[in-house]
């Protein structure tokens, strides 16, 4: 009994894993769409994400399943609780990612020929990207001391973003012809700090699988 | 907020004969509250529960060492009303174990033994156990029936009808549902959380799910030593020993 309730578990880890790596594929793209202009990339993103809906309730019907039939409780208990959080975490992450792709497509659309030099995104997208991995290989192993890792790096794509609000706001000032421009820069970085957040939730929900303790809010 | 506590067992050891089957058990119970007792066969929740009202004693070479208070005093003291004390703390057993006797006797016996009361004082009182025990709509029409004719459920309704008659503080349950079936069983577990409101319960289960289901509190036994006693959400959600852990999610026992 014990055997199949635990294969059952390693099943929903394992869907939950491959639902991160689609979910990561996504994001890249969105931004690859964003910072190449490519369209056809952004469509495609957009596209995939009813995939990614799908998948989500097809996890989620597993997991109401596995707590109907087996009825656990204590670690097993959370471990099902957990999964259902991360699950919906891993379908908010591919919303973002849409996010991103439609203002790929708007920036595309504003046919701008030149754009002003402001943003350099990139270290943004580099460490929400390095915390997405992380919390990939923390569901997969259920690793709360790397858990703990990725919520100090939380606080730098915090700052990153205001900067990048900032930036923006004084770039509408002085370049008013490209305001539509730098609103879309504002919601790429919002997009991504929310991808952060949401990685930030799944370690968190990881160490309360491990531990019992809600770290949520302190 | 204050939790009064009814019973409270100190150091409490037990011996059939040579054999230490309970070591060291400190437990509160809390008053109004349902407390389950769980564990693996063997390993004494049965044994201390009937320390409880000194039913032990119906045996030979048992003996219980250390001390079990009930509103500060210890029932284990020589000087206490052995009568009284099960008069104020009943039982229930793991089988149905109804008089062979007419189902309104089966109430009607512990009000004889304990109170002087007229006929119809007595036949008031047995309807009040019998509601008590969500039995009497299915009975009132067949009192004079032998109580060994009703179904296994409605048995257990009678004996705790009986239990309920005499008036008790504390109600102790050995495994009163695992001779029944579950819808039997459900009735009886609606009916026990209805009991919360007047009685102390105390109820030694092997089904995981009825401990999670109606109790307050959750102790849990093994080899005779009480390893963890806490609310019920807590140990069902975030036990804190492993040995706890590893036996309501079935990983041993």
């Amino acid at each position: 009994m014990k055997n199949h309730f635990e294969n059952e578990l390693n099943q929903l880890r394992q869907l939950l894993c491959k639902q991160g790596l689609v979910v990561e594929s996504a994001i890249r793209q969105a931004i690859q769409a964003f910072q190449s202009g490519d369209t056809e990339i952004a469509a495609c993103v957009i596209e995939n994400d009813s995939i990614i809906d799908l998948e989500e309730n097809r996890i989620e019907v597993e997991c109401l399943k596995v707590l109907a039939l087996y009825q656990p409780v204590a670690r097993d208990l959370r471990t099902v609780v957990s999964f259902i959080k991360i699950n919906s975490s891993l379908e908010r992450m591919a919303d973002f990612a849409c996010h991103m792709a439609e203002r790929a497509m708007h920036v595309a659309s504003l046919s701008l020929e030149s754009y002003p030099e402001v943003f350099d995104f990139l270290p943004m997208e580099n460490q929400v990207l390095e915390m997405l991995q992380k919390t990939l290989l923390v569901i997969e192993r259920a690793d709360e001391s790397l858990a703990g890792n990725v919520l100090l790096l939380d606080d730098s794509v915090d700052a990153m973003r205001r900067e990048h609000r900032m930036h923006a706001r004084s770039a509408i000032a002085s370049c008013p012809a490209f305001a539509e421009y730098f609103i879309d820069c504002i919601g790429l970085a919002r997009d991504l700090e929310r991808i952060a957040d949401l990685s930030i939730d799944i370690c968190q929900q990881i160490i309360y699988l491990q531990t019992g303790r809600i770290v949520r809010h302190f | 907020m204050k939790t009064d506590i009814k019973i409270s067992a100190r150091n409490l050891n037990f011996y059939y004969g040579k054999h230490q089957a309970l070591f060291d058990n400190n437990l509160d119970i809390y008053a109004n509250k349902i407390t389950a007792v769980i564990g693996p066969s063997g390993c004494g929740k049965s044994t201390h529960l009937r320390i409880y009202n000194r039913i032990f004693e119906l045996y030979r070479n048992q003996k219980a060492t250390g001390e079990v208070l009930l509103d500060g005093k210890n029932i284990l003291s020589s000087d206490m009303d052995i009568l009284k004390l099960r008069h104020r703390v009943g039982m229930i057993f793991q089988k149905p174990t109804p008089f062979p006797m007419s189902i309104a006797d089966n109430v009607a016996y512990p009000l004889n033994l304990h109170y002087k009361l007229s006929r119809s004082e007595i036949a008031d009182r047995v309807e009040a156990a019998l509601r008590g025990a969500s039995l009497w709509d299915e009975v009132k029409d067949k009192l004079k029936a032998s109580g060994l004719a009703l179904s296994g459920g409605q048995q257990q309704r009678l004996c705790i009808a009986r239990a309920l008659a005499a008036e008790p503080e504390v109600l102790l349950m050995d495994e009163p549902t695992s001779a029944i079936d579950p819808v039997a069983t459900l009735r009886i577990e609606e009916l026990v959380m209805e009991l919360r409101k007047k009685y102390t319960i105390v109820i030694v289960t092997h089904n995981m799910q009825q401990a999670s289901r109606i109790s307050d509190r959750t102790a849990f036994f093994y080899k005779g030593r009480i390893v963890e006693v806490d609310e019920t959400a807590t140990i069902f959600t975030n036990p804190r020993h492993q040995q706890t852990e590893d036996y309501i999610t079935g990983r041993f026992g």
